[in-house]
């Protein structure tokens, strides 16, 4: 193709086009250099006083929140503002862990961040920490101990050595199962994982299709990656029905579809009088989430406070509420922390410790989706 | 307008077998300059995504294409080495071919029933097929679920009791094959009528009636006459719809898990969704660039279908005029049958939506048991929900100038394409098109980046040009068919005529492709105002709109009330693209009666 007088089209307007298109382009590809994130005061020489803390989060006016839960945002505002005698705005919307991890790095590099509030679990938390934008180590226990006394525990909970006193705990991801009470008796529930493969449950468990919450069992003592694997082997001999992702098998339960799975909670439905239950497997592997305020934040004192409070006084509120959410299990006094170890007294709970543990989890999950569905 | 007719009709007779360019946006000899610009239009909304696309499947890892962490070939090492990727790709050739035929031969029938006949309920039945579209995928297919699911599924329930069969399960199983293959079939098929329709609608009658002098019977005529003439349209819907199925993952992902049967798109929606993980961009994107190189490939079979594209121009100068068929005795029977599909692709998942709106908590299938509890409640939460009314306001701002601007482009697209016919053109067309290619994770995602240090970032714009990528493949090839079959002779009679380009813009062009130009309008606006992957990835407080209310209600927090306020919600999206398909094609006919 020529340029010429034919093209209606002078050399100069040519190169305009072309310079903007390859300049798009080049952004596109490219992206910008990472914005170096201010330092939120993580690493403050004087500690602030609560006091401090509180004032520049009513200026501050606004906490955006990144979560799975966007439809209990209103609850939580008007309480958290009650409760602290603020007016400040809680807003969000619907980001799956991975997508807000996405969002944050992609923001961050574009210079202009928006997130406030995350709860990664650790695999995530791992690659906020490699893009540089998880926060530095805070003193939370200082700042809030005196208004918040719990925080100790809700910061102390965080195990994996590189995230403590980083973050305080968000929730944790406790893998129960649920049952269809008109189906099964709770006597003939399975009461251990390998039970899933045993020749009564065959046809009658819904089970991710990832495997999901097998590779968790990399965190108890005596499992390995083998005897991971070998178990999902069973379970898939024993012909479960798969599902893709935690919700819907916790839904398939609910309407019918399977019998029992080993994932969901079923506490709204079955106060609505549906005929289903939460039971305990054991071991019991816990994912925790961190309620996370990176280092872009754009309100990083709201965003404190507010992980805080909803870390601490959020899961009593959702309880007093009756709205469906995962444990927090180091508040001993709540009613779900209170049910696991009453529905089973010598429940052996665990947690991820180290980050070698949260790689080889994920290595074993991109296994288990391939042996059992094929879609890993 | 029958005077310019004749006109058109003798002055081309009197040129005949002449060729022109490009005639009708000649744009006062500017018309390479057009191309530039449209083709620059296209360097930042598909080049952009396809580098994107290309660098992140050479990223290792989790990476985002534009960290430093190195090119590797990793990706592809491990897709190509890795057995199941060609399980993946048979299991999905399989699925594709099954769900193209059954839609193709289900929009097929429908499309030649509303636009060649004298069916009655023409209009309802256009309008009942365009307004199924903006249900979700994933909204149908639950309702399928529910209906042929082995254990709660209200047919099989009902077989068992009439067999009087003691089973807890079967006989019939959704999570199958031939499940995915059948729900897929029903749900694109309105897709494949939008194409199909128009199509039909602007043939020419007198070449049946021709072969019917000939002695052919009816059916003889449309199997060697219509079909023939078909040929580019028909190889349209079979590379969109193959293509699409290649990427397409509700269907698969509501049924293919647990039938045992994965497909490319869902290990695609896998690597870039996980519930807990970072996803997997890398092998995502390196997946999107099979999907491409099987489209480009799917593209040059198209086009050498359509390489002598004159053959197929149906609509002359020498007297054009749609003409209908009779049904005679046929006309009750088809009318059955197309009520019939209708029933089951639309009626029966409607009815169990709409049902589940009725319900006061988590869903629970019909029986005279739940009929005490049930309500209308679901409505008065979604009416009383946060940012309802602005996620509406926003939808119909972001819905009305996403499907405008797509057409709008995808138009000039196809009209340089095809009239040009030079190599500039058929690359504007293939580069178009390649956006049905990529995925729409990594395609938002391009936009994210390219975008979010303007002011628009976080806004409703932002969402209208992550939505633009979506539709321009599909409206291109829509818009495409379209332009072929108008013969050039029309518009060198109107200018013989005496007519300038806007006159026979308007008075000519712009009837001809009018209907094309709504189906496809409807298309865009259907399809975004569900969309879910863009309004996510690129929401902000300031942009929700219902797609992303929808997405938070169905599909990650379908607890209790939720869901059955989710169905309310889709009910309504059901209802108002129903109005506007109706509104819309009385003003085609209104516009076409004036033609005629």
């Amino acid at each position: 193709m020529t340029l010429g007088s034919k093209t209606g089209l002078n050399r100069r307007t040519f190169l305009r086009i072309v310079s903007t298109g390859a300049a798009a382009l080049c952004l596109a590809s490219c992206g910008g250099q990472a914005t170096t994130a201010p330092s939120t005061g993580a690493a403050a020489d004087k500690v602030p006083s609560f006091e401090e803390v509180l004032d520049a989060a009513k200026q501050e006016g606004t906490v955006e929140m990144w979560t799975d839960r966007p439809d209990i945002q209103a609850l939580y505002q008007e309480a958290f503002n009650k409760r602290l005698s603020t007016n400040i705005k809680v807003t969000g919307f619907n980001l799956r862990a991975g997508e807000a991890a996405t969002r944050l790095i992609t923001e961050a590099r574009g210079g202009k961040p928006t997130g406030d509030l995350l709860q990664p679990s650790y695999d995530i938390a791992l690659d906020i920490e490699r893009s540089k934008l998880f926060p530095d180590p805070y003193p939370w226990v200082e700042v809030f101990g005196k208004e918040f006394p719990a925080i100790k525990d809700s910061v102390e909970h965080i195990k994996v050595p590189i995230f403590k006193g980083r973050a305080p705990t968000m929730r944790d991801v406790l893998y129960h199962g649920v049952y269809r009470t008109d189906m099964i008796k709770p006597q003939e529930l399975p009461k251990t994982f390998e039970a899933l493969g045993e020749p009564q449950y065959k046809g009658k468990v819904a089970f991710d299709n990832r495997g999901t919450p097998l590779e968790y069992l990399v965190i108890v003592p005596g499992w390995n990656e083998q005897r991971i694997i070998d178990l999902a082997r069973n379970i898939k001999a024993n012909a479960p029905r798969f599902f893709p992702g935690s919700q819907q098998v916790r839904d398939a339960v609910v309407n019918g579809q399977a019998v029992l799975s080993a994932a969901g909670d079923v506490t709204e439905a079955k106060q609505q009088g549906q005929p289903v239950d939460n039971y305990y497997l054991d071991p019991t592997p816990v994912n925790t989430l961190l309620a996370t305020v990176p280092k872009t934040a754009p309100h990083p004192n709201a965003a404190r406070l507010f992980a805080v409070w909803v870390s601490l006084e959020g899961p009593r509120l959702l309880e007093e509420k009756k709205i469906e959410y995962r444990e927090s299990l180091w508040q001993k006094d709540l009613v779900t922390t209170k049910a696991l170890y009453a529905n089973r007294p010598d429940a052996k709970v665990y947690y991820f410790e180290t980050p070698e543990q949260v790689t080889t989890s994920n290595a074993v999950r991109d296994k288990l989706a391939g042996i059992l569905t094929g879609t890993g | 307008m029958a005077l310019i007719g004749r006109r058109l009709a003798l002055t081309a007779q009197a040129v005949p077998g002449r060729r022109s360019r490009l005639s009708l946006p000649r744009l006062a000899g500017k018309t390479p300059a057009l191309h530039l610009a449209v083709a620059s239009v296209l360097a930042l909304f598909v080049g952009a995504p396809l580098v994107v696309l290309i660098l992140t499947s050479l990223r290792p890892g989790a990476a985002l294409p534009f960290e430093d962490v190195g090119l590797t070939p990793s990706n592809y090492l491990t897709v190509f080495a890795d057995p199941s990727t060609y399980r993946l790709l048979g299991a999905t050739l399989v699925y594709a071919i099954g769900s193209t035929g059954l839609a193709v031969a289900i929009a097929g029938v429908m499309a030649f029933l509303v636009e060649r006949t004298n069916m009655p309920l023409r209009n309802g039945i256009y309008s009942a097929m365009l307004a199924s579209m903006a249900l979700p995928p994933l909204v149908i297919t639950f309702g399928w679920v529910l209906l042929l699911d082995q254990r709660i599924g209200l047919f099989n329930v009902w077989l068992r009791n009439l067999l009087g069969s003691r089973a807890q399960e079967g006989p019939l199983d959704i999570y199958s094959l031939w499940g995915m293959v059948f729900v897929t079939g029903l749900a694109i098929a309105p897709t494949f009528f939008l194409m199909l329709a128009g199509l039909l609608r602007r043939m020419d009658g007198a070449l049946e009636e021709a072969g019917r002098t000939a002695g052919a019977s009816a059916l003889g005529a449309i199997r060697r006459v219509t079909l023939p003439l078909l040929t580019p349209g028909l190889g349209s819907v079979v590379v969109y719809g193959m293509l699409i199925l290649i990427q397409a993952f509700e269907v698969p992902l509501a049924l293919g898990v647990t039938a045992g049967f994965p497909v490319l798109s869902l290990r695609i929606y896998i690597l870039t969704q996980p519930d807990m993980t970072v996803p997997r961009y890398g092998l995502a994107a390196t997946f999107g660039m099979l999907a491409l190189v099987i489209g480009i490939l799917l593209m040059l079979g198209y086009y050498r279908i359509v390489r002598v594209a004159t053959r197929f121009q149906v609509i002359t100068g020498k007297g054009y005029r749609p003409r209908r068929f009779s049904l005679g005795r046929a006309t009750y029977p088809a009318l059955a049958g197309a009520l019939a599909y209708l029933l089951l692709a639309i009626g029966l998942p409607l009815l169990i939506l709409f049902w589940a709106t009725l319900m006061p908590g988590d869903y629970q299938p019909p029986s005279l048991d739940v009929l005490p509890s049930l309500g209308l409640s679901s409505y008065a939460r979604l009416f009383a929900y946060p940012k309802f009314l602005e996620a509406v306001v926003n939808t119909v701002i972001v819905v009305v100038l996403t499907s405008t601007t797509t057409v709008l482009l995808a138009t000039l697209v196809a009209w340089l394409s095809v009239r040009s016919r030079t190599a500039f053109g058929k690359v504007l067309d293939v580069t178009a098109f390649s956006t049905a290619a990529i995925p729409g994770i990594v395609s938002t995602l391009a936009v994210m980046m390219i975008f979010v240090a303007t002011p628009i970032y976080g806004t409703i714009w932002i969402l209208v040009v992550g939505m633009l990528i979506g539709g321009l493949g599909f409206v291109t090839r829509l818009m495409s068919a379209a332009v072929t079959q108008i013969s050039h002779e029309l518009e060198e009679a109107a200018r013989v005529s005496g007519a300038r380009s806007l006159m026979v813009f308007r008075r000519v062009i712009f009837p001809l492709l009018l209907p094309a130009l709504v189906n496809s309008w409807l298309w865009v606006a259907s399809h975004h105002m569900r969309n879910f992957t863009v309004a996510l990835m690129l929401a902000s407080t300031r942009n929700v709109v219902i797609a992303s209310l929808l997405w938070e209600l169905w599909s990650r927090g379908s607890r209790g009330t939720q869901i059955s306020t989710a169905a309310a919600l889709a009910i309504l999206m059901v209802a108002a693209l129903l109005a506007v398909a109706t509104v819309l094609r009385g003003y085609t006919e209104r516009v076409e009666g004036r033609l005629a």
